[in-house]
């Protein structure tokens, strides 16, 4: 019975719907959203005393041509400690001093061209 | 005293009650009905009669809303000729099915508790629209530019969020407590769109209860709203309003049908998203569905709401491209990596199985997901009203999954997924549908307090943990408040731990509930999608932060303060940044507020 209604010309257009619907979001999409690249991101501690840590953050691109980036840390969700942009081929590292305080904070480095976008998320603790 | 209360109540009723009332007094009879038509007329009217009255005559006070009422009865009189009546028998009475009364009351009484015991409920949305109705009640006109209270130069944001607050701060209601209650007010109503939904696709048991699962198990609107999210929250409601009219095949409100859109957009656009797939569904279960939209009723009703709209637009205009700069993609890319580098299982495991906001695999929603794949088996071969109203929701389902599945990509889309709740409602309706023993469900989900029933509100974790803002006021935080209100000057103004950064939302933070309730300015640096500001000045504020909460001793830093003319530090329990032990031994300020728990700082 189930398979009759399965096979019915009402579920063969339910099915038929869903699959045009799902190509046209995806091509939708790639309009609004924009193209993603590929980006890395890397902190290195290098020094904490008894109120700071500081770290050596890169970001890397595959590209070689100049492309805009940000790297940014929060903390308590979306609040901004640390706020940085600039223009970078392949890679650009910054020194980053951050409060001590036993805390996970959330790094997120970005970057973006005419035609690509890049987003990236990771925490670091201090 | 008396005034304090009657004030905001009469507007109240002007705003959201008076013109839609004036349209379907005597004009309808199902209650319902009545209520979600009012709702949606009476915003959509004052949204076209406030803004139009600002373009005029620039200046919020009294006489604006006093103005805008005559303006909004006007208009409503009008309407009212064009709207047919809903009475079909000689009974002129209004229907009321005393178990949908009875929901109603126990889910209002529930809110009214939640109400009472929170007062106000904050988060980032409260917080930033809070500031906004400040800034524009302080400037007493209707601008864009939000200095000096804020970063912002320009903004675009929805019409109801920006509209509304002002007039109340007027009215002698402070933003935070309006919003609180405006949220709790349509999160208890939340179950009316979807029984009457539900009612039109089975029949008046199931809709009460799917109407009962709704209010107190899966309600997305206390869910999302409860969090501060509140324009997306409150936009549910006339979503579902929107959908239920779509549902009215014979003798369709076209006026309701686009009104219940527009007001549903003058809240949050977002869940307009969700309408294609219905309308697909539509078109499955009624195949002349689509010969609809050739009337012209229909597009005059879209013309007219437009022109509702039209004014509020006009007063934005000029902020309208601030979406589409590619900092502000980027930003919201930056912000839903999380969401996209999860693996797929996991993606699906959230779509399916979690709440919109900060809840994940859950048991509730588990079984109302099988519960709904269940009974769309089970109850197919009832009878053809069943069997058709099961492939409309089949269909909606399936075409949803998908969708749903992408927009999780994006961190502002990803709340989409409350759209499930109503399948599952509706699932657990089908197979608990006797209002009796439903009681004895409720007691046993009152007793458990499992999330997402409204019942787990009820147990709040009052302790205050680093990095998390409180989403509610508590007791303490109205002392420094007053303390701030009495004994700091007005001109003051304060440095507080955080900022907003980021497309998706700024945190919650003291800062957001200071100024709107003391009106003593923030050292705040916003960083929204739908506003212009200045970006390097942006950016230097949250430099000076970072350098502060380092070293409060920093001569540097403290110089930059003052050319900012700070006067004071807040820190509160959950802060990260400022942290209060190194504020204590610096010589550069004087401790001037500490309960153990919030402290204030006068810069020396």
């Amino acid at each position: 019975m189930m398979m009759e209604n399965l096979l019915s010309s009402k579920y063969c257009k339910i099915i038929s719907l869903v699959a045009i619907e799902i190509f046209l979001i995806v091509f939708i999409k790639s309009f609004i959203v924009g193209k993603s690249m590929k980006i890395q991101l890397t902190c290195n501690e290098i020094y904490r005393n008894t109120s700071t840590c500081l770290f050596n953050c890169t970001i890397y691109s595959y590209i070689p041509e100049k492309i805009s980036g940000r790297i940014l840390i929060t903390h308590s969700g979306w609040a901004s400690i640390y706020d940085e942009v600039f223009n970078f081929s392949y890679s650009k590292s910054l020194l980053i001093d951050l409060p001590r305080r036993n805390y996970t904070y959330k790094i997120y480095g970005g970057a973006y061209n005419d035609e690509y976008f890049a987003g990236i998320e990771k925490s670091i603790k201090c | 005293m008396f005034l304090t209360i009657l004030l905001p109540v009469l507007v109240f009723l002007e705003i959201f009650i008076l013109p839609g009332f004036v349209i379907y007094f005597k004009k309808e009879f199902n209650l319902g009905r009545l209520i979600i038509k009012t709702f949606s007329a009476s915003i959509v009217i004052n949204i076209f009669s406030l803004s139009l009255l600002l373009i005029l005559r620039n200046s919020i006070d009294l006489l604006l809303i006093l103005f805008s009422s005559i303006v909004s009865i006007l208009i409503s009189l009008i309407s009212r000729k064009s709207i047919k009546s809903s009475f079909r028998n000689k009974k002129k009475k209004i229907e009321i099915d005393k178990w949908l009364i009875f929901v109603l009351i126990l889910s209002l009484t529930l809110h009214i508790f939640l109400f009472f015991t929170y007062r106000t409920i904050i988060g980032a949305d409260v917080g930033r629209f809070s500031i906004i109705s400040h800034a524009i009640f302080l400037k007493g006109r209707f601008e864009t530019n939000l200095q000096p209270y804020d970063l912002a130069t320009n903004f675009f944001y929805f019409p109801s969020v920006i509209l509304f607050p002002p007039i109340f701060e007027i009215a002698g209601l402070d933003s935070i407590t309006f919003l609180s209650f405006l949220t709790f007010l349509f999160s208890s109503l939340y179950s009316l769109p979807v029984y009457l939904i539900t009612e039109k696709l089975f029949n008046k048991t199931i809709g009460i209860s799917a109407a009962f699962f709704s209010s107190f198990l899966l309600n997305p609107i206390l869910n999302i709203g409860f969090f501060g999210v509140f324009p997306y929250a409150l936009s549910i409601f006339f979503f579902l309003s929107f959908l239920y009219f779509l549902l009215e095949e014979k003798n369709r409100d076209h006026f309701s049908l686009i009104s219940s859109l527009f007001a549903m957009s003058s809240f949050h656009a977002y869940p307009i998203v969700l309408v294609p797939p219905f309308l697909i569904a539509m078109s499955i279960h009624n195949p002349k569905f689509f010969q609809a939209l050739k009337e012209k009723k229909l597009w005059c009703n879209f013309l007219l709401n437009i022109i509702f709209f039209l004014p509020y637009l006009t007063l934005t205009f000029s902020a309208f491209d601030v979406f589409l700069t590619k900092e502000n993609k980027l930003d919201l890319f930056m912000f839903s990596s999380f969401n996209r580098n999860l693996e797929i299982k996991d993606k699906i495991s959230f779509i399916l199985f979690s709440s919109p906001i900060g809840l994940n695999k859950n048991i509730i929603l588990t079984l109302g997901f099988l519960s709904f794949i269940f009974t769309t088996i089970w109850f197919h071969r009832k009878n053809k009203k069943f069997k058709l109203s099961l492939q409309f929701l089949i269909a909606s389902f399936l075409l949803i999954l998908p969708l749903l599945f992408i927009l999780f990509e994006d961190m502002n889309f990803s709340r989409s997924i409350w759209i499930l709740w109503f399948f599952y409602a509706i699932g657990f309706s089908l197979i608990f549908n006797n209002m009796k023993l439903n009681l004895l469900l409720l007691l046993f989900f009152a007793l458990l307090t499992l999330p997402p029933s409204i019942f787990s509100y009820f147990n709040l974790q009052t302790t205050y943990i680093k990095g998390q803002i409180p989403w509610i006021v508590w007791k303490e935080f109205d002392n420094v408040i007053s303390f701030i209100n009495t004994r700091i000057p007005i001109n003051s103004t304060f440095i507080i731990d955080g900022g907003g950064s980021g497309c998706t939302g700024a945190t919650a933070s003291y800062g957001e509930r200071i100024f709107p309730l003391t009106s003593r300015k923030i050292f705040y640096f916003t960083d929204y999608c739908w506003a212009d500001y200045d970006k390097e000045e942006y950016r230097k504020r949250v430099e000076i932060y970072r350098r502060i909460s380092i070293n409060p001793n920093d001569l540097e830093t403290i110089k930059e303060l003052k050319k900012y003319n700070i006067t004071h530090i807040f820190i509160g329990p959950t802060d990260v940044g400022l942290n209060k032990n190194l504020f204590y031994s610096s010589k550069f300020y004087n401790l001037i507020y500490d309960d153990g728990k919030f402290a204030i700082f006068k810069i020396l």
